[in-house]
């Protein structure tokens, strides 16, 4: 099975969507993500006595891999893997992601997103885009989990030790994802009890802006790395999936051509918008957020314009990520 | 890069004066249609009545907003940051005699990126206003380090020398910022569309920052216009006819700097423009820099305006970086200059 690039102008999703990590409410960050982890261990408990059967073959976007035994020493490559397996009460002994100031080799350097408790006092190993070889290797893992596609990394990755490889873009992938890794270590039942967890509070939520969605059922989400460029998602990828999840009508501008649920688009795309609202992810940079040109376009437009200030070190999908985003796209989309 | 024979790429048909004259109104009224055109056309369907509207009745309407806040200042952008790059690379061909310089040879581009990506990884600026002056910066940098190497030595700043200085001082540039953004992926996320090169989402703010040091510039090149012809004849020849050849070199490098300078600052690296501008117009007037130099301003601004409203409309509603665009134009040009006209 080939493996599917996901790549938006030669950046890979995994880094774009880097940049979306919820930074607005950092309380509100904090509260969701220890409650998200609490629940999980909480089933983790339960689960634990669970164990997997060998050898084990898992079907994965870059394969078929066969597991021998049960691994150890995993390193993920990639934060929104990563907070999978952490989910899954997993602390893997090497990570690569989008921390600022890792030190490869060495440690994770200053992380705001991720916790001791949960993913434990990793090696740094790179970036998604570039993870250290050697690093990797250094590490002796018995199991590679590998966001990104890139077949040469992947082939190098394969022979240090089985590599599956994910493509965490699409609507709820992850929850698929987090049961079939799951399988490795004996721990299905936890993963489907994190699913449950999510999918419960997801329900909820939906519930609660039910009205809200009746009146004005399409959302269009957009991304605004910096001045000039503008994405928007729909439906088919992860986080254009949460609006949907929450009953709403992912709406892009007509006549885009969306590849794998996102697309940049001219910000004059926008005056043929035609939506209920509009939802804004932006980067926080310390201080003062700048105002874009697009902004005084999406603010002619007469519907109500939120912006959704994220964190840049946050994960675009994952059972935690994910967690957040829910809750606080809801509390924008119930902002009158 | 080989310096090539002063004489090649110099020669174009000669042209009499009066039609070089009667020419630049021409030129002038098609870089005002050009720019009437980037704010007719684009991706969102205005009508012609409208724009009329927008620029004369401003109502704070959706189109309206359009075209005051995203295509008049792109389009205004664009010719400043075209004029200023084809001057520059004029100057550039002309300083040290090599049909494929442009203004990128002195390092601007690698020092404006490199100054960029580290107030990024290690400063955490984050504004496109904080971006400009720190390329602005690191552009003027690497220009005066690849001077003051170059004019190392009893020659001074040989064309030679200008060209190895300035591509060992781009190879190091280059590969510090690769070096910064491959171990730090933020950084890499944050200054990756800001590195493509680009008009679009710029304000009129950032460009009257910069605007003074472009006028500084732009003045200075048209004052050396004759100088540099002379130069261009071989630093033997001009100091024969008596001109003090450091001074007019010191000059002419301020005067790129100014520009190119700016240019990268506001818009980041936009390729070929600088490069291939001064040949087309020297195929139509010559090689006397009086007038290369302010029909490169023009032509470019005009090449730069057309790329970036062609970016829009090529796949629109998508957009390309212009600096595709300009590729796209310049590539082939570039191409056959690169055959037939570097000979010895």
């Amino acid at each position: 099975m080939s493996v599917r690039h996901l790549h938006l102008r030669g950046v890979p999703i995994s880094a774009l969507l880097l940049v979306l990590v919820a930074c607005g409410a950092p309380a509100a960050n904090t509260s969701s993500s220890p409650a998200a982890s609490a629940r999980s261990e909480s089933a983790a408990a339960a689960a634990q006595s669970a164990t997997a059967a060998f050898p084990l073959t898992i079907k994965h976007e870059a394969g078929e891999t066969t597991i021998t035994t049960a691994p150890t020493r995993v390193v993920t490559i990639g934060d929104e893997i990563t907070e999978v397996v952490a989910a899954l009460g997993i602390k893997p002994v090497g990570v690569a992601g989008r921390m600022q100031g890792g030190v490869v080799g060495g440690a994770l350097g200053k992380t705001n997103y991720y916790t001791a408790e949960q993913i434990g006092a990793p090696t740094f190993v790179g970036s998604v885009t570039e993870p250290n070889i050697e690093a990797v290797a250094a590490l002796n893992p018995d199991l590679i989990l590998y966001l990104n596609y890139d077949d040469t990394i992947y082939s190098a990755l394969a022979q240090i030790a089985p590599t599956l490889g994910y493509d965490l873009g699409k609507q709820a992938r992850w929850q698929s994802v987090i049961v079939e890794i799951g399988r490795i270590w004996g721990r299905e039942a936890q993963a489907a009890q994190v699913v449950r967890d999510f999918q419960a509070d997801r329900d909820a939520l939906r519930a609660e802006l039910a009205s809200i969605a009746a009146q004005s059922p399409r959302v269009t989400l957009l991304y605004l790395p910096d001045a000039q460029t503008t994405f928007v998602f729909n439906q088919e990828f992860a986080l254009g999936g949460l609006i949907q999840d929450l009953g709403f009508t992912p709406t892009p501008p007509p006549d885009v051509p969306l590849e794998n649920g996102l697309a940049t688009i001219s910000a004059e795309a926008l005056a043929t918008l035609d939506t209920d609202s509009v939802l804004t992810l932006r980067i926080a940079a310390d201080g003062a957020l700048e105002r874009y040109p697009v902004e005084d376009v999406l603010d002619s437009l007469n519907v109500p314009v939120r912006r959704y200030v994220i964190n840049p070190e946050q994960p675009y999908t994952g059972p935690i990520s994910e967690q957040a985003y829910l809750e606080n796209f809801a509390k924008l989309l119930k902002e009158q | 890069m080989a310096v090539a024979s002063t004489t090649r790429f110099q020669r174009g048909p000669a042209r009499p004066g009066l039609l070089r004259i009667a020419a630049l109104p021409a030129l002038v009224a098609a870089l005002l249609l050009s720019v009437m055109a980037s704010i007719v056309f684009g991706a969102a369907d205005i009508r012609g009545e409208t724009v009329w509207a927008a620029l004369t009745a401003f109502d704070g309407t959706t189109e309206h907003l359009i075209i005051r806040t995203l295509r008049v200042p792109r389009a205004l952008i664009s010719m400043v940051v075209g004029a200023a790059l084809g001057v520059a690379g004029g100057i550039m061909q002309g300083l040290t005699r090599n049909p494929l310089a442009d203004p990128t040879i002195l390092g601007l581009s690698a020092g404006a990126a490199f100054a960029v990506v580290a107030g990024v990884a290690l400063l955490n600026i984050a504004s496109l206003t904080a971006y400009t002056w720190f390329a602005l910066a690191g552009a003027g940098a690497t220009a005066l380090s690849v001077y003051g190497l170059s004019a190392i030595g009893r020659d001074g700043p040989t064309p030679l020398k200008l060209t190895i200085a300035g591509a060992a001082l781009t190879a190091l540039l280059s590969s510090l910022t690769t070096g910064i953004l491959i171990f730090n992926q933020r950084t890499l996320e944050e200054v990756r569309f800001w590195l493509a090169g680009s008009v679009a989402g710029r304000d009129l703010a950032l460009l009257l920052h910069v605007l003074p040091y472009m006028g500084i510039g732009m003045a200075l090149a048209l004052a050396l216009g004759r100088r540099i012809t002379t130069l261009a004849l071989g630093d033997d020849v001009a100091r024969g006819l008596g001109q003090r050849t450091l001074w007019v070199k010191s000059l002419a490098v301020i005067a790129v700097v100014l520009l190119a300078g700016s240019a990268v600052a506001v818009a980041g690296p936009i390729g070929f423009v600088g490069l291939v501008i001064p040949h087309v117009v020297r195929f139509f007037v010559g090689s006397d820099y009086r007038w290369i130099l302010p029909y490169a301003a023009l032509l470019g601004a005009i090449l730069l305006v057309l790329a970036d409203v062609a970016a829009r409309l090529v796949l629109q509603p998508l957009e390309l970086p212009v600096g595709v665009m300009t590729a796209l134009l310049g590539g082939p040009l570039f191409i056959y200059l690169a055959q037939h006209k570097v000979r010895g």
